[in-house]
């Protein structure tokens, strides 16, 4: 009797549990799974989502992994907008660089759609991890590093070439992406200018994975490398952190608190409504 | 020749007892067997009698900068037995922090033992994998053919291989791999445990014939024979733990002719 009302209770826990990967078993090499067939192997329902960083024209990705990074307000910005995976650094670097973080998360928070001019590219991912031997090869220098400071900036600076492109490409598009948050504060679009916004920030945000201080940056001589003394500029997620970074300098001279919060929900995907 | 992760994302489950003892039936049976130590707490190096902090070497170095110290360059024979282990170390656990930012992180493990091959034959590697969805883990699943799960028979078994199985799932979206399950091993199961009876049926029914029909018994002379730095099967052939392990190797030699 307390047998089966165990077991009873136990099989009602479980129903929530799932198996079929392990079951199944699992294969990438032959044939890609389908994302909504990997959400019915894991058991999870497929959950309806607003528009998300994945119906961005220029994001041309798979769903990613389960999320490894903290929950920090940069770090949930990096599964909303994924940007990481759509600059085109892989492209003008020729090859990937080796400090980028690639894992990619199903985006959490919902974004505005798709920006006008969509930028196609091979992914970070798709370049990283589908040419695993290559990047073994290529990453040895990286892999050399014992803490993220001193040996670390050595080896990185081994493979300055490779560097100098990646950080070329990066700098280029923050002033890119600056120049057009700009504009549409110019025009008082601020819904576009949080969208640039985010941009920005995740361009910083790959900065500082390679080149935290700007040192690398500015030993290549890279264009619009920080002066001497000077580190890449902090994200600014917050209203705080935007009023402290430089780029708070673009804001309209009759920009008050309400523009700030508004461009920052903005650049979270949240719209943001004056009471 | 068959690559085998011994995971469960869950603790004290006889992952590392089971790697050791599964591998040192398998080399019994004359099967060449490298056994793989990728959990930073370096038990399985540990109870087979290798003391890592004596070592130059070990698997975090392979996994870091595998042209410098390839995999072969570790490998320990263990107690004369065609048994070889590649040590485990404390510092895996900065290999991981290491590994982070490094592309292709999740190949490593599997770029070291192809290049293994290439010199040695092997006819089982067992990869006893950390309890975490660490890059660690990441790596041994990912260099697998095979996957053993040994669960003890409770509730938070189920829940670790639901983990397990989104884990597994959420690798597919990103790396290139195919793995399926060996089996579901059940260990440490109490005789006449009411309980256990009831989960170990309960597991049966969900995952059917993957589960192994051999059971490990709890038993005493598995953790004596850790402490001797021996497997059960050189320590104490008589006792329950080497047979069920014994009886393991060959259900496993059995699954891997089908």
């Amino acid at each position: 009797m307390r047998q089966n009302r165990l077991s009873q209770r136990l099989k009602s826990k479980l129903d929530s549990f799932g198996f079929d990967a392990l079951i199944k078993g699992v294969s990438t090499i032959v044939e890609e799974t389908k994302p909504e067939e990997l959400e019915a192997l894991a058991g999870v329902p497929a959950v309806k989502e607003e528009k998300t960083a994945s119906d961005f024209e220029l994001v041309q990705e798979k769903p990613g992994p389960a999320p490894v990074r903290s929950s920090s307000a940069s770090s949930r910005m990096y599964e909303a907008v994924g940007l990481l995976e759509t600059i085109e650094v892989a492209k003008t670097a020729g090859r990937p660089i080796q400090p980028i973080l690639s894992d990619r998360v199903r985006p959490a928070v919902a974004v505005r759609p798709a920006a006008p001019s969509a930028i196609k590219t091979t992914t970070f991912i798709e370049t990283a991890e589908e040419n695993p031997s290559q990047e073994a090869s290529e990453s040895k220098a990286a892999m050399r590093e014992r803490d993220y400071e001193s040996q670390d900036y050595e080896s990185r600076v081994s493979a300055p070439e490779q560097l100098c492109r990646a950080l070329e490409a990066l700098s280029g598009r923050l002033t890119q992406e600056a120049g057009k948050m700009a504009a549409s504060l110019a025009q008082g679009d601020v819904q576009d200018a949080g969208f640039y916004l985010a941009h920005i920030n995740q361009i910083l945000e790959l900065l500082h994975t390679i080149d935290v201080r700007g040192d690398i940056a500015r030993q290549l001589d890279v264009n619009n490398a920080p002066p001497p003394g000077r580190a890449w500029p902090r994200t600014a997620w917050t209203v705080v952190e935007f009023a402290e970074s430089p780029f708070s300098a673009l804001l309209p001279s009759n920009a008050d608190d309400n523009l700030v919060r508004e461009l920052i929900y903005a650049a979270w995907g949240i719209s943001f409504e004056h009471k | 020749m068959k690559i085998v992760s011994v995971v469960n994302q869950k603790g004290g489950v006889a992952k590392t007892t089971t790697t050791a003892n599964l591998g040192a039936s398998l080399a019994f049976r004359g099967y060449r067997t490298l056994l793989i130590d990728l959990d930073p707490q370096a038990n399985l190096t540990l109870g087979l009698g290798v003391e890592w902090d004596q070592l130059d070497c070990a698997l975090h170095n392979v996994l870091l900068d595998p042209d410098e110290t390839p995999l072969e360059s570790v490998l320990v024979q263990i107690h004369d037995l065609p048994l070889f282990l590649a040590p485990g170390h404390l510092n895996l656990a900065d290999c991981e922090v290491m590994l982070m930012p490094a592309a292709g992180r999740a190949y490593r493990l599997r770029n070291a033992i192809e290049s293994l091959l290439e010199k040695q034959k092997f006819d089982w590697i067992l990869i006893d994998c950390p309890p975490s969805l660490s890059t660690l883990t990441q790596n041994g699943i990912v260099a697998s053919s095979h996957l053993l799960i040994p669960t003890e028979p409770k509730f938070y078994a189920f829940a670790g291989m639901d983990t397990l199985n989104r884990m597994i799932v959420g690798l597919t979206k990103d790396l290139r791999f195919k793995v399926e399950l060996l089996g579901v091993l059940l260990t440490m199961v109490e005789r006449g445990t009411r309980l256990h009876q009831t989960i170990a049926h309960e597991i049966r029914e969900r995952f059917g014939d993957k589960v192994f029909e051999t059971v490990i018994y709890k038993n005493v002379r598995l953790s004596e024979s850790e402490v001797e730095g021996k497997p059960i099967i050189l320590f104490d052939r008589r006792a329950t733990g080497s047979q069920n392990y014994e009886a393991l190797a060959e259900e496993v030699l059995a699954r891997a002719a089908k």
